[in-house]
C-alpha cells in the first residue's frame, strides 16, 4: 500500500486495472440485470415493482460507502498527509452524490405505488437527502477555495464532521418510527429478504460495487493528471 | 417486456432509466475529463522539454 503512495506508481496500476474492472463490472452488471429481471420471482405483496430494489439498495449502500471512504482519505489528509488520500476523497464526491441521488430518485419512485405518495419526512428520506445535499456542500467547498492544500484540509474536516450522518442513515430506521421499512440485509439474526430476491440483490450489489470503483479510479487518475498538468503550468509561469 | 412488468412498469422502467443516464453521465464525463487532463499533460511535459532544450 505504502508503494501505491507514489501517484506515479499508482497511475500504472491504474492503467493496468482499469481495462479489467470495467470489463467485470460490466458482466456483473449483464448478469445482475439477468437475475433481477428474468430470474427474480415477483414479490408477494409488492409484485414487480420490488425490482426497482435492485438498483435502489445498491445504490444506497454506495452512498453511504462513499461517505465511509471519503471520510478514511479524510483522516489520511488530517492525519497521515498521504499524497493520494486527497486525491481519494475528491473522486469519490461526484460518484457518492450520484448514487445518493439515484437512491432518492428510485426511492420516490417505488414509494409512489407502494406507499402511495412520492415523498414523506420520515428520518431515512431525511436523512438521505442531508447526505446527498453534504456530498454537494463538500463538491462546493473545494471549488470555492483557490489554494488546494487549504481546500484539502477544509473538506477533509467538513466530511468528518459528516460522518456522523452515516449511522443516522442506517440505524434511522431502528432508532425512529419511519415509513421506510426496517433493515432486511444487515440485521442481528440474519437477512430476511427470501433467496430468490436475496441473491440477485447481491449480484447487483457486486456489479455496482465494481462500478463504483472503476468510476473512482478513472476520477483519481484524471485528479492526478490535473494536479501534473497545474504543476507544469507553475513550473512554466515561474521558468 | 415492459408490460409484463405489471401495472407498474412505468415507476420500474423510470428508475432503471435514470440510473442508466446518472451513472452513463458521470462514466463519460469522468473519461472525457481523463482524457482532456492526459493531453493536457502531454502538450506541458513536451513544452517543458523544448524549453529545457532536449
Amino acid at each position: 500500500m505504502i508503494a501505491l503512495a507514489n501517484p506515479t506508481r499508482f497511475l500504472a496500476l491504474a492503467n493496468a486495472v482499469l481495462p479489467w474492472l470495467a470489463g467485470a463490472a460490466a458482466l456483473a452488471l449483464a448478469f445482475g440485470l439477468y437475475l433481477g429481471f428474468f430470474v427474480a420471482p415477483p414479490d408477494y405483496q409488492q409484485g414487480e415493482t420490488v425490482r426497482i430494489m435492485f438498483v435502489h439498495v445498491p445504490a444506497a449502500a454506495l452512498a453511504l460507502g462513499g461517505w465511509t471512504l471519503m471520510s478514511i482519505a479524510s483522516l489520511g489528509v488530517i492525519v497521515w498527509k498521504h499524497p493520494l488520500a486527497d486525491v481519494a476523497a475528491k473522486a469519490a464526491a461526484p460518484i457518492g452524490a450520484a448514487f445518493a441521488f439515484i437512491t432518492l430518485v428510485t426511492g420516490s419512485l417505488w414509494g409512489r405505488p407502494m406507499w402511495g405518495t412520492w415523498w414523506v419526512w420520515d428520518a431515512r428520506l431525511t436523512s438521505m437527502l442531508v447526505l446527498f445535499f453534504m456530498y454537494l456542500g463538500v463538491m462546493a467547498l473545494r471549488a470555492a477555495i483557490d489554494e488546494p492544500a487549504r481546500a484539502a484540509r477544509l473538506v477533509a474536516i467538513l466530511t468528518l464532521v459528516g460522518f456522523v450522518n452515516v449511522p443516522i442513515v442506517k440505524f434511522s430506521v431502528d432508532w425512529w418510527n419511519t415509513l421506510h421499512q426496517g433493515a432486511s440485509i444487515l440485521r442481528i439474526g440474519g437477512p430476511s429478504i427470501h433467496p430468490a430476491i436475496f441473491w440477485p440483490l447481491m449480484a447487483n450489489m457486486l456489479a455496482f460495487g465494481l462500478m463504483f470503483l472503476a468510476l473512482h479510479l478513472v476520477l483519481m487518475r484524471m485528479e492526478i493528471r490535473r494536479r501534473r498538468a497545474r504543476t507544469l503550468r507553475l513550473m512554466a509561469v515561474n521558468a | 417486456m415492459i408490460a409484463a412488468l405489471g401495472p407498474h412498469a412505468g415507476y420500474i422502467a423510470v428508475s432503471y432509466g435514470i440510473a442508466a443516464l446518472v451513472l452513463g453521465g458521470l462514466a463519460v464525463w469522468a473519461l472525457m475529463a481523463d482524457a482532456r487532463a492526459s493531453r493536457d499533460v502531454a502538450a506541458l511535459e513536451t513544452a517543458r522539454r523544448e524549453r529545457e532544450g532536449r
